[in-house]
């Protein structure tokens, strides 16, 4: 079958999936819905692997969409290696995801629709994944954000959890502000969308494309979690976990990077420069707020923020494949970790705060070493898959700053920092969840046999070891990876040391210092942790300066004693409600005014027509009653009168026509 | 046959409520069972002109040409008012979406017991009007349908609506009357400038004509006639062409409705029956769209042209005003019907670009809002109906007892606020899209659009989140009627639902008939 056919017919199975579930999540057993959406992801990452050992070269399909009569947009297909690589992983890991998730929601009563919403998902990255020009990219990239928040809202009596999806839209909406904004410009620019023909394009550095560049990038800034956006991607963690490892560690939030490395050709140096910046400063702050979290999954959350950060900076510095190296890597062990914490919280009966567990070790042994190796390789040690692909980005984004411009400095070293903080992070987790402190207040759990989740989760550790990448441990330039997606050579390879050496020094003094650490709730917070835990208050200042302003108090619920009387406005405050009580007082108050003005001004037309005119009318009729009366009186026969009247009349008749 | 198709649609409705008024009082469903045959033989009548419209001519079709008004004014010359109709690929989109919102309507209209007859024969005539305003190619024709539409309108809102139903009534029809006024003057003026060039030539005077086709053409203006260039006339020191076409701007905009024009639209909306809210955002606003369109913006277009950007922000303005209401609102119906004010901004946006992915965008918007706006408003009935009430904090958790109501609900919230793959992302992308490529005005102004895109979602799924996610829980007094949809709720909205998604799926099925007609306007 031709790549066209097996791409269209790999997306339609996951939309007859979801199709198929929603309609019949009532009919259909759990078993039957499961079966029917591991399979469908069975037969598309079969379809894949195909695809991918026969890929030769980059194949490009067009297909009308809407064709004007002097333009027309297409949907269009861009198969290249990059195209083929994201569409395995994201099947692979959405079907350990599946596998995963069919022992953890098991008890869950709307499981089937549980499964069609990853159905929606993974059709939605696929389609984003194969997309050739920006307008399709930015469809599926709304409609991956749409299923997002029907995942993270699962759970739609939760109230954290809703809140959760609603912050997750509108914070992907405003990054897709930026997004869309970036496509007028690109339209105005080159009057197409196409990426094939973009690509092409000899870029003259300009202001208004540095400005399209950043535009595109604020898509990037939505999705991926940068500053300033970050803050829905800790709150996205009240979704089912297993969503959280899919969605919100491996696949839809590495979209952002998958766009910029799409795009890359656009990137102006100085929108490069923001950009990297951008994604050093992400790194580091989520890193820090990280160390704070007592909520494992936070933990996890901050630390793939402060990941996507380091991809970023990788893409402002130009070098695009170590980003999408690491953004690989970074796939395999975050969804494990992901996972494994699902399987921790499972253990744990729903229980989240990692001061509320410990001594794990000895009862899952194989989870523990499953989160030691994940672990390692996402703080970037040796002989790990993680430490090779640090290591491009650090080194990289070094040698850029070096030869741009030694205040550029900053941004690697952030970058630096960040990821020595990641070792620091994960030992204080492992501490915590698996080793047996002097106060932690373990539950009393049984050693339990092995399950679905320890194999679904096997997979990604193996492939978080070095030799899932290349031969060498130590150098990733030369490895399977890099051979397709070539990494330049770098110098300055003592930057890798030392960052290891400093990452070891790290996950010790977290050893010794988290050993000894009691419950977050018992700790007396000093700035610096409060700092860390409410990650710098950018939350606070939104929810407090942003959005109470804008839209008014949040409404309390209102009590069941009260019936809000109809047309009553109980908050008058907030911008929104500004703006309408301007148009209830100024706009549609002025209309009211004019219409009263009219009515007054007939009113008092009324009142001259009744009292002037009439009046007049009434004043002649009376007069000429009164008259006549008289007159009765004359025609009784008095013939003098009458003479006297005709000569006053002719008279009258004279001195009228001589004063004309 | 097809002959007399665009005459049907007029008078079929226009007959059927002569014939409810003729009606005995005790049979009490005959009005809507014959509403509901009327407005499915104008849908069937819609579709087939839907499917026999030959995209290759960019002209008028089915046209039906009758003479109608000769007026011999003696040597000045000869008035002529002729019964012209005709469709093409601006208004077909228009008369489509007429059929949909008037079947739906229909079916809505059947929960109706107060005064029957008068309501269904003041709904019929609302439907003759309606796509009389649409198919008329004569600007008298057209302007009689125009204001036609205000008295059924009236009485429809005055009589069935709600607790302050005169004065939405009072305020809805003297708006619009404004509106009307400006338009008469323009119609006159041109009508009085504007000859026929064959019958002038055969009568040997000048032969005064209304006809679109005609009026559109500066050739035909009359030497020394106000609107000639030549002549040199000025009202309010400026030219006059400009003047009439600030006038048919506001005359149009009111009915858009435009900010800031737009206040009647609230208080009607909250006034008016279910079915007569999904009338009047459904196709009533749409009349001002295209008709902006159709008159402002093709007889005028050097002075269109040179307003694009004062159009523009106008556009903007509603879009960014609207949604900032909306957000304000404690009222549900109150809420959709400011967001009616934002989403119809895009129109105007679009509209303004002067290239066919604005101006096509626009027509879209003004489809896909009259299908999404019908959905929303038919939500609000579901929960009015039960519960005659609408404030958004007495609800809350409605999912768990509404399942199906909540995934309708889902459906057209998202597509309002432009998820990819529902017909409202297609007008307003390709909207903005033009407002990005034209060079008239600056990119801030689209630019600003995006963020009304920002705001729909945050007052669209804020009120999701408030009333049908969390814990079931409604007021006590209203805590027994939570039924989920009923079969007719489910026909009407899961079929609704389904256009949305068809129509955001393949917008070529509508763009490949308005693009023709777009193309025509944009070289003339």
């Amino acid at each position: 079958m031709p790549t066209d056919q097996l791409i269209f017919l790999t997306l339609s199975l996951y939309l007859l999936g979801f199709a198929g579930l929603l309609s019949f999540r009532n009919t259909f057993s759990k078993t039957i819905a499961s079966a029917l959406s591991i399979g469908i992801n069975l037969v598309g990452l079969i379809i894949a692997i195909v695809l991918l050992s026969r890929f030769k070269d980059t194949e490009l399909f067009e297909f009308t969409w809407v064709s004007f009569v002097n333009s027309s947009l297409a949907a269009s297909l861009l198969i290249n290696k990059l195209t083929l690589l994201m569409w395995a992983l994201v099947q692979f890991i959405a079907l350990l995801v599946q596998l995963f998730s069919d022992k953890y929601m098991a008890d869950d009563d709307r499981f089937n629709l549980y499964y069609a919403y990853l159905n929606m998902f993974v059709f939605s990255m696929l389609g984003l994944v194969c997309s050739g020009n920006l307008l399709f990219i930015f469809i599926f990239w709304e409609l991956v954000g749409f299923s997002s928040y029907l995942l993270i809202g699962f759970w739609y009596k939760k109230q954290s959890a809703i809140n959760a999806s609603l912050k997750a839209f509108v914070m992907n909406r405003i990054g897709d502000a930026g997004f869309l904004i970036g496509i007028g410009l690109v339209y105005f620019q080159f009057e197409t969308l196409e990426l094939d023909a973009l690509s092409t394009i000899v870029y003259e550095p300009s202001s208004i494309l540095t400005l399209t560049g950043l535009m595109l990038f604020g898509g990037c800034v939505g999705k991926s979690a940068q500053f300033p956006l970050q803050v829905w991607l800790p709150d996205a963690m009240e979704g089912p976990t297993p969503v959280s490892a899919l969605i919100h560690a491996a696949t839809m939030v590495a979209a952002g990077i998958f766009l910029l490395a799409r795009v890359d050709f656009i990137f102006t140096p100085t929108a490069g420069q923001v950009i990297a910046f951008t994604g050093a400063l992400t790194a580091i702050l989520a890193a820090y707020s990280a160390v704070f979290q007592s909520d494992i999954k936070k933990v996890l959350a901050y630390s793939t923020v402060s990941q996507l950060g380091l991809m970023v900076m990788a893409m402002g510095a130009g070098a695009t494949n170590a980003a999408l190296f690491h953004l690989f890597t970074h796939a395999f062990f975050k969804a494990g970790l992901f996972l494994i914490a699902g399987a921790v919280i499972h253990h744990f009966h729903h229980e989240q705060n990692m001061f509320k567990m410990g001594g794990l070790f000895a009862k899952k042994t194989l989870l523990a070493v499953l989160f030691i190796i994940c672990g390692a390789s996402l703080s970037g040690l040796p002989l790990f898959s993680g430490f090779l692909s640090k290591d491009a980005i650090l080194l990289s984004t070094w040698n850029w700053a070096e030869t741009q411009n030694s205040t550029l400095l900053i941004v690697p070293i952030l970058g630096i920092l960040a990821s020595v903080l990641t070792g620091y992070y994960m030992m204080r987790a492992f501490v915590l969840v698996f080793l047996k402190r002097g106060n932690s207040q373990e539950h009393h759990t049984t050693k339990s046999r092995l399950s679905i989740f320890e194999w679904s989760i096997l997979p990604l550790a193996l492939l978080s070891f070095w030799f899932a990448f290349g031969n060498s441990p130590l150098n990733f330039e030369e490895n399977r990876f890099t051979s397709h997606f070539p990494i330049p050579h770098q110098n300055n390879h003592w930057l890798g040391y030392l960052v290891l050496a400093l990452a070891v020094l790290a996950i010790a003094l977290s050893y010794f210092k988290t050993k000894k650490e009691a419950a977050l709730e018992t700790q007396t917070l000093n700035f610096w942790s409060k700092l860390g835990l409410n990650h710098f208050y950018i939350d606070w200042f939104y929810l407090n300066k942003v959005a109470k302003p804008l839209a008014g108090q949040l409404h309390d619920f209102a009590h069941e004693e009260s019936l809000h009387p109809s047309g009553t406005l109980h908050n008058m405050k907030g911008f929104a409600k500004l703006i309408y009580r301007f148009d209830q007082l100024v706009v549609d108050g002025g209309i009211n005014l004019l219409s009263k003005a009219f009515a007054g001004f007939g009113t008092l037309i009324y009142a001259i027509d009744k009292k002037v005119v009439d009046g007049g009318v009434k004043m002649i009729y009376t007069y000429v009653d009164r008259v006549g009366n008289r007159l009765k009186t004359i025609q009784g026969g008095k013939i003098q009168s009458y003479l006297i009247a005709l000569i006053l009349f002719f008279l009258a008749i004279m001195i009228f026509l001589n004063l004309l | 046959m097809t002959a007399f198709l665009l005459s049907i649609l007029i008078f079929l409705p226009l007959l059927a409520a002569v014939l409810i008024l003729f009606l005995p009082n005790r049979l009490t469903s005959t009005p809507k069972q014959v509403a509901i045959g009327v407005s499915v033989i104008n849908l069937l009548i819609c579709i087939f002109l839907f499917y026999s419209f030959d995209k290759s001519i960019t002209g008028y079709q089915f046209l039906e040409e009758a003479s109608w008004i000769n007026l011999d004014l003696g040597k000045l010359g000869v008035i002529n008012i002729n019964y012209i109709l005709g469709v093409d690929g601006i208004s077909l989109p228009m008369v489509l979406l007429g059929g949909i919102v008037f079947m739906a309507a229909a079916i809505a209209s059947t929960s109706i017991t107060k005064r029957p007859k008068a309501y269904f024969a003041f709904f019929l005539l609302l439907t003759s009007s309606v796509y009389g305003c649409f198919v008329s190619l004569d600007f008298f024709l057209f302007f009689l349908f125009f204001e036609f539409m205000l008295l059924p309108m009236y009485f429809l809102i005055g009589i069935w609506g709600g607790e302050r139903r005169e004065y939405a009534a009072m305020k809805f029809i003297i708006y619009t009357l404004v509106g009307s006024v400006f338009v008469l003057i323009v119609m006159l003026a041109m009508g009085l400038s504007v000859t026929n060039p064959e019958l002038t030539a055969a009568l040997g005077k000048n032969a005064f004509t209304f006809d679109f086709r005609l009026l559109a053409d500066p050739a035909n203006y009359v030497t020394g006639s106000v609107l000639d260039a030549a002549s040199g006339t000025e009202w309010f020191g400026w030219p006059v062409k400009s003047v009439l076409f600030v006038l048919l701007l506001i005359g149009f905009g009111i009915k858009l409705p435009v900010v800031p024009f737009h206040t009647w639209l609230p208080d009607a909306h909250v006034e008016a029956p279910t079915a007569i809210s999904v009338v009047l955002a459904g196709i009533l606003l749409k009349v001002g769209g295209y008709a902006f369109l159709r008159i402002g913006m093709d007889f005028f277009p050097q002075e269109a042209m040179d307003m694009a950007s004062v159009i523009a922000i106008l556009g903007v303005l509603s879009i960014i005003y609207g949604a900032f209401n909306a957000l304000a609102q404690d009222d549900l119906k109150k809420l959709i019907a400011y967001s009616s004010v934002s989403h119809m901004g895009f129109v105007f946006l679009g509209f303004a670009a002067f290239n066919e992915e604005g101006i096509n965008g626009g027509i879209y918007q003004m489809f896909s809002h009259g299908i999404l706006s019908s959905m929303l408003f038919l939500i609000v009935g579901v929960i009015y109906d039960r519960t005659h009430n609408r404030l958004i904090q007495n609800y809350r958790g409605l999912a768990s007892k509404m399942p199906l109501f909540t995934g309708v609900v889902i459906v057209a919230f998202f597509g309002s606020l432009g998820l990819p793959g529902i017909s409202g992302f297609i007008g307003e992308f390709f909207s903005l899209l033009g407002a990005f490529k034209t060079s008239d005005f600056s990119k801030w102004i689209p630019a600003l659009a995006v963020l009304g895109i920002v705001l729909s979602a945050v007052y669209l799924l804020w009120t999701l989140q408030r009333m049908f996610f969390g814990e079931f829980w409604v007021n006590r007094e209203l805590d027994e009627k939570m039924a989920d949809l009923n079969t007719k709720e489910v026909a009407l909205l899961f079929t609704l639902g389904f256009l949305a998604i068809l129509f955001g799926i393949y917008p070529n099925l509508l763009l490949s008939i308005s693009t023709g007609a777009v193309d025509a306007y944009l070289n003339k």
